[in-house]
């Protein structure tokens, strides 16, 4: 084996320039945890098969355990961690919080990125648009219910609607 | 200084507290109350550190070699090529880590790492460390290991067949590696009695946990001679107890494991793990930090899911349907090694009698080793395979008798306060109540057995099932007298109050609870504490997040520790403004007079006069629970302070043609003694409502056999995401929850378990459904489309419109059970031993 | 992964250049391909990577005669979402690339990667099991293994199935596609992207070491065509289809004056059904016509060990991309 090449390249990660020197073969996954300290974006497999990795890229969300490293480099990358701005809360990661559409947090990342980029394109999606947006997002904690209801309200909210969860959906039904 | 005066409150003496833990729901501030989670904020900001998220400088990357066979002796291994790899920089194999481990002190049959015997593809072999994970991989494929295969056991039939070879050295006979026979009452009189009696033969197959994140581990042995483990594991102290074990001459105070948060445990990460083991040996060898994170390949080898579970279960009814007698077989597929096996098989019989009364009541349960990745605890441990044979015989027999399914449930209602058949003791009952709610909102009366077509021609049918499950289980997995949970808290002069529990955080909000329930005896914000958790050089124990113990366990163990502390900070603020102690309310971060709220002061002022006076403040509560009624042997597993309590209704869509069905809408109610928190519990019940759905309709960890040298190995079907199918979001139903609160005395603030009970139901109530659909029977879970299919098909042929194991009798196989114990009911006299047992010498506790 | 030279080219010829070069292979989204790679399935030395060409190989066009041109890299998502192709003729197409995989696919996996994928076979595809196909063992373990999603019709040594669900709506419509090899430019029909003859060993497509697919052409259709595209599946995303039809159909004044079937995910190559669309022939649409045309669609199938399931959801499959094609 041959001793491979580290490539130098900079990225721009939740806007700001990331110079990373890393070998050609490494994952956008990969380079984001491990190159950069940017361990917000989690993996589930490794294989594109759960989702759990997902970050946007130009605004699109991605697997970004499928991406190829070199093939971010001069686009616009975006994670879990530029979400927040200042100290506060996305709406979207605001309503999940309050929700508890987050259990044990390990897929949210990803959730979050999917809705994140499904919101921008639309501002009001139906459930059934929320649920597609999120059909490549697997969870194993939430059933997925608490997750959708939370997309939808941060939805409303970001729309400038006060809205809040239904007492059904946090006392149960009567 | 930790004030620990064990005379200020206990928890049976806790309804003297001015404020009480049975308070009305409108009188309390933090309990109920949909409040975010504590560490909510940091796990959607990406912040929360699971276990592959921490790195070290001069951090190793470990890889296990596993086997690629199912069953062989190892004649040799070369790891000579490896070691000359560059980057390679420390290589263990089984002679390194001889003491053998396992999470019950009866089956200690695992290495970290094989020393002479694989039992599985997958079983560890060698572990290499290498600067860079990929050269780690690639050395690992450079060592050359000489097997010589030994013949397979594949499953039940064959583990039953099969004495020679045998997996291990131990256990009953031959391949069984456990076999219970426990009789309670006069099944002859019981089956006499019956006006109607059904014997059927069901099969669960196994599945797995697949929580999101693959289980990761981290071990640093610093320059002071201690070892340091962060791990995704559910169980810090028995991990640390495995530690000590197997890493032996190292002092076990000189081993901290720091479970990180988990990704997802549901059971998967309740074992001591060959990885972790072999990581914290490497980090001794070599000098630095050492880090394994399991591919998700290897998460399947973890396993420790779902037993494939053989039942036949004979059930005698009188003419209103009341049963008289229950005799239930189960025959577990364990895998190859012990795990929670032994707990697991008794746990296919102990829950049966929770939910209906069962007068006479005989099980026998055996477990068979298998070269398969080992069977554990799932969510749910053991009980929802008896509990899918069980709902779905029930339903038979409803639909024999010409009796409404939900009305021969609550004819047959177990008591509460009520000692079963098998000495478990019921306290608080919610399961009428539940059974009510999901007919009245499923409209059951009036939809069922109506067939009404949908517009796309497939046919509705609404199915029912009940179950129960546990508040953490009665006994420790290891015998001990001490308590099963401790809490500590601090109080500073800031008025932060910091909790430190062994307890760990896999998702359930076991943080949150600890807040909530002192927040609320102490008047704080929940979310203005400092939680720290599951560290074992700096939280006192708790056993584990497994079967559902936490909030019972822990949560009064806080509430000691809370109450405690709370009549600290009441003497120092009764002294200061002059008004009894008794008169105090806590609330709102304030202490101040009931009859003059105006006169108080802050929680942080109230902290500061309490420390003039009694120095710096600390607390302690733990809690141990109550003694089992059942002292017969095997009367360990089953016992629990409380039970909770499930019933739900599915419907279902069924296409005649293909038997493919999807299900719209799911009625669950969850019996919990008293939500702590609304909306968490209810994030529980749709998790469970989730994975139960994906039991019954497509979860299956099954494996390919292919022949090898003329034997064969088993390899798992499908070690990924994409092949061990589970549902998506587009497959979750609408869920229509009910929380149901039938307070239990035993639980903090009269809360039992949530989250396991409402999983059980969803297989069973999936099968009846299907049932009312298209009047065909699937008696095995998974109820694949296939499955229906084929039952439709054998209806069309106009044979027994059912899939399923045989009836007759080569579908369960021969065992000699031997003799039974004998435990007469409590309503025989019993005592809860067994009349003839032999004496059992009593075991000291270490 | 195994370490490899990355190659960014800036031409059409650049790229061609080097995916001549030995050992090489040429990525565009790379989905099946990095996966492949991760499990040490393909360890090329060379990656010549399609993407910042996408600016030339992306993207529909309609010809003035109507026929559609769709480039290699063109997105799933991008075609499912594309105004030039929202006609009834080109629904099958539609709906194929909108129920692939995950959103997270959708958005990055290409049609030409999509077409050109290999094959889901879990023996393959697992370094631990030596099969034929996969040039590791004498004999194809599907066959007497585990093979409940494998071939019930045109195997012959080997029971993988071809698992691009873009494939058969394209082939019903007639499809064809162009690649560059070296300097040489060539249109083919699609059909002749697939093997003949689909033994073991033999590549899921024909395509010559360096050849490179930069386009998909769907000539123009006649007035009354629709086309529809249906599948069955264990779970409603996450999945590849265990049985696909795609139907094309003419329709005129009620009646079928011309139609297509094409079977997915049941043979190593994609396997149009000439015989069973001729019976739709001067017939109009009816169920009982389609469950005889899904009969003669499977006609011949020989199912596997534990396969035979697949008969039943193909056939209902056939139906139901029937139904969709001719409902009005």
């Amino acid at each position: 084996m041959s001793e491979p090449n580290k490539v130098l390249e900079t990225f721009s990660v939740n806007g700001e320039p990331h110079e990373v020197a890393f070998l050609p073969h490494k994952t956008l996954l990969e380079v984001l945890r491990e190159e950069m300290g940017l361990t917000g974006t989690k993996h589930g497999c490794e294989l594109g098969e759960c989702g759990t990795c997902t970050v946007q890229i130009d605004g699109t969300p991605v697997l970004s355990c499928l991406v190829l490293a070199v093939d971010a480099v001069g686009k616009d990358v975006r994670t879990v961690e530029g979400m927040a701005c200042g100290s506060g809360l996305h709406p979207l990661q605001d309503v999940f919080a309050d929700l508890g559409a987050a259990q044990c947090g390990y897929c949210t990342p990803g959730v979050l990125m999917a809705a994140d980029a499904l919101l921008r394109d639309n501002n009001s999606p139906t459930r059934e648009e929320i649920k597609q947006c999120l059909a490549g997002n697997l969870c194993r904690c939430t059933g997925y219910l608490k997750i959708f209801e939370a997309v939808e309200i941060a939805a409303a909210r970001m729309r400038g609607e006060d809205a809040q969860p239904s007492e059904e959906s946090i006392y149960g039904a009567r | 200084m930790v004030l620990d005066d064990p005379a200020v409150t206990t928890p049976q003496a806790r309804t003297d507290a001015p404020w009480r833990h049975d308070a009305k729901k409108e009188d309390l501030n933090v309990i109920g109350k949909p409040i975010r989670k504590v560490d909510a904020r940091s796990k959607v900001a990406g912040l929360t550190r699971f276990a592959d998220d921490l790195s070290m400088p001069r951090m190793l990357h470990m890889k296990l070699l596993r086997s690629t066979v199912a069953h062989a002796e190892i004649v040799s291994i070369d790891t000579s090529k490896a070691a000359a790899l560059k980057g390679v920089k420390g290589i263990l194999t089984g002679k390194d880590l001889p003491i053998p481990f396992g999470i019950l002190p009866v089956s200690q049959d695992e290495h970290a790492l094989c020393p002479d015997k694989v039992r599985f593809v997958g079983d560890p072999v060698v572990a290499i460390a290498a600067t860079e994970e990929e050269i780690a991989w690639e050395a690992c494929r450079l060592v050359e290991v000489e097997y010589r295969e030994l013949r397979t056991i594949g499953g039940i039939h064959e583990g039953a067949a099969n004495d020679e070879p045998r997996l291990h050295d131990y256990g009953v006979r031959g391949n069984i590696h456990r076999l219970e026979n426990l009789e309670f009452g006069d099944l002859q009189d019981g089956f006499a009695k019956a006006a109607h009696v059904r014997e059927d033969t069901f099969f669960f197959e196994g599945n797995t946990h697949l929580p999101m994140e693959q289980h990761a581990s981290l071990a640093h042995f610093d320059k002071d001679g201690k070892l340091t483990i962060w791990s995704s594991t559910q169980t810090p102290h028995y991990l640390h107890r495995a530690l000590a074990r197997t890493l032996h001459p190292l002092p076990a105070h000189h081993i901290r494991v720091i479970a990180c948060p988990n990704g997802g445990g549901f059971g998967g990460k309740s074992d001591p793990f060959n990885h972790e083991i072999a990581a914290a040996k490497m980090a001794m060898l070599t000098g630095r930090p050492v880090k394994i994170a399991l591919t998700r390949e290897e998460v399947f080898w973890c396993h420790r899911g779902r037993h494939p579970v053989l039942m036949r279960s004979k059930i005698g009814v009188n003419k209103t349907g009341r049963i008289t007698a229950l005799d239930f077989h189960s025959y577990l597929d364990g895998g190859a090694y012990g795990s929670y096996g032994t707990a697991s098989t008794f746990y296919t019989g102990a829950l049966q009698t929770v939910t209906y009364a069962v007068d006479n009541y005989h099980f026998r349960g055996a477990r068979f080793f298998t070269n398969k990745a080992p069977c554990g605890p799932k969510r749910g441990h053991g009980t929802p395979q008896p509990r899918f044979a069980l709902e779905v015989q029930l339903d038979k027999i409803a639909c024999d008798l010409g009796i409404d399914p939900a009305q021969i449930r609550l004819d047959n209602l177990a008591p509460r306060d009520s000692l079963t058949a098998n000495f478990l003791r019921i306290g608080s009952m919610g399961l009428g109540q539940c059974i009510e709610k999901v007919v009245a909102g499923s409209g059951w009366k009036e939809r069922r057995g109506k067939q009404e077509r949908t517009k796309d021609g497939r046919i509705r049918g609404l199915g029912l099932a009940c179950s129960s499950y546990l508040s953490g289980a009665g006994l420790p997995i290891y015998w001990n007298g001490l308590p099963h949970s401790g809490v500590q808290l601090q109080l500073d002069r800031s008025g932060l109050v910091t909790v430190f529990c062994g307890s760990t955080d896999i998702g359930q909000g076991s943080d949150s609870v600890l807040t909530w329930i002192v927040g609320e005896v102490l008047g704080v914000d929940p979310l203005g504490m400092r939680v720290v958790t599951s560290d074992t050089d700096l939280t006192p124990v708790d056993l584990g997040s497994y079967s559902s113990r936490v909030t019972v366990m822990t949560g009064n163990a806080a509430m000691q520790a809370a109450e405690r502390a709370r009549d600290i900070v009441a003497k120092g603020v009764a002294d200061k403004l002059g008004v009894p102690a008794s008169r105090l309310v806590f609330a709102d971060s304030r202490v101040y007079d009931a009859e003059d709220p105006k006169k108080g002061m802050t929680f942080a002022e109230a902290v500061v006069c309490a420390e003039a006076k009694f120095g710096t403040i600390g607390t302690v509560g733990s809690y141990t629970p109550p003694k089992s009624a059942a002292k017969f042997r095997g009367g360990g597993v089953g016992p629990s302070p409380s039970y909770s309590y499930s019933a739900t209704v599915v419907e279902v869509e069924v296409d005649p043609d293909t038997g493919i069905y999807r299900v719209p809408k799911v009625w669950m109610a969850h019996d919990i003694g008293r939500a702590l928190n609304a909306a968490i519990a209810m994030g529980q019940i749709e998790g469970s409502v989730y994975m139960g759905l994906g039991e019954a309709m497509m979860e299956e960890m099954v494996y390919r056999d292919r022949t090898h040298k003329g034997n064969r190995i088993f390899v798992h079907k499908i070690p990924s995401m994409l092949e061990y199918k589970s549902p998506s979001a587009l497959e979750m139903p609408e869920v229509v929850s009910y929380v149901v609160e039938d307070y239990d005395k035993n639980g903090p603030f009269g809360a039992k378990e949530v989250g396991q009970g409402p999983l059980l139901p969803m297989m069973p109530a999936v099968a009846n459904a299907i049932y009312d659909a298209v009047g065909v029977r699937v008696d095995e879970i998974p109820v694949s489309f296939e499955k229906v299919f084929a039952a439709l098909q054998a209806k069309k042929e106009g044979k027994e419109a059912r899939f399923g194991p045989s009836n007759g009798p080569d579908g369960v196989p021969e065992v000699d059970f031997g003799d039974s114990l004998k435990i007469k009911t409590p309503w025989q006299g019993g005592d809860g031993t067994a009349w003839n047992e032999p004496k059992r010498e009593k075991k000291a506790a270490k | 992964m195994k370490p490899f030279t990355y190659v960014v080219p800036h031409s059409l010829a650049e790229a061609a250049e080097a995916a001549a070069q030995p050992d090489t292979i040429v990525k565009g989204a790379g989905i099946d391909l990095v996966d492949r790679m991760k499990e040490r399935l393909v360890t090329p030395a060379q990656i010549v990577n399609l993407l910042p060409l996408a600016k030339d190989l992306a993207g529909v066009s309609v010809a003035g005669n109507g026929e559609v041109t769709i480039g290699a890299a063109t997105t799933l998502t991008q075609l499912e979402q594309n105004a030039a192709l929202a006609n009834p003729a080109l629904a099958g197409l539609r709906t194929a690339a909108a129920v692939t995989a995950t959103p997270q696919v959708r958005t990055r996996g290409t049609v030409a990667g999509n077409i050109l994928q290999f094959t889901r076979c879990w023996y393959v595809r697992s370094e631990a099991h030596k099969c034929l196909h996969g040039g590791r063992g004498p004999t194809c373990l599907a066959m007497t293994g585990d093979n409940r999603y494998h071939a019930v019709l045109g195997w012959q040594d080997c029971v993988r199935v071809h698992p691009s669900n873009l494939a058969p709506p394209l082939l019903a419509l007639g499809a064809e596609f162009t690649t560059v090899l070296g300097d040489k430019q060539q249109r083919r029909p699609l059909a002749e992207l697939f093997p003949k003859d689909p033994r073991a060993g033999v590549p899921e497509h024909t395509l010559q070491p360096g050849e490179i697919v930069i386009a998909v052409h769907v000539p123009p259709q006649p007035q009354g065509t629709r086309s529809s595209y249906a599948e069955s599946r264990e779970r409603e995303s996450s999945d590849w289809a265990t049985t696909a039809c795609a139907a094309r159909v003419v329709l005129d004044g009620g009646v079928i004056t011309a139609a297509d079937l094409v079977l997915g995910a049941v043979s190593p190559i994609p396997r149009p059904r000439p015989d069973a669309a001729k019976a739709l022939l001067g017939k109009q649409p009816d169920d009982g016509l389609f469950r005889k045309v899904a009969d003669l669609a499977y006609q011949g199938a020989a199912p596997l060990s534990h396969n035979a399931y697949k008969l039943t959801v193909g056939k209902a499959t056939v139906r139901e991309a029937l139904h969709l094609a001719t409902q009005a």
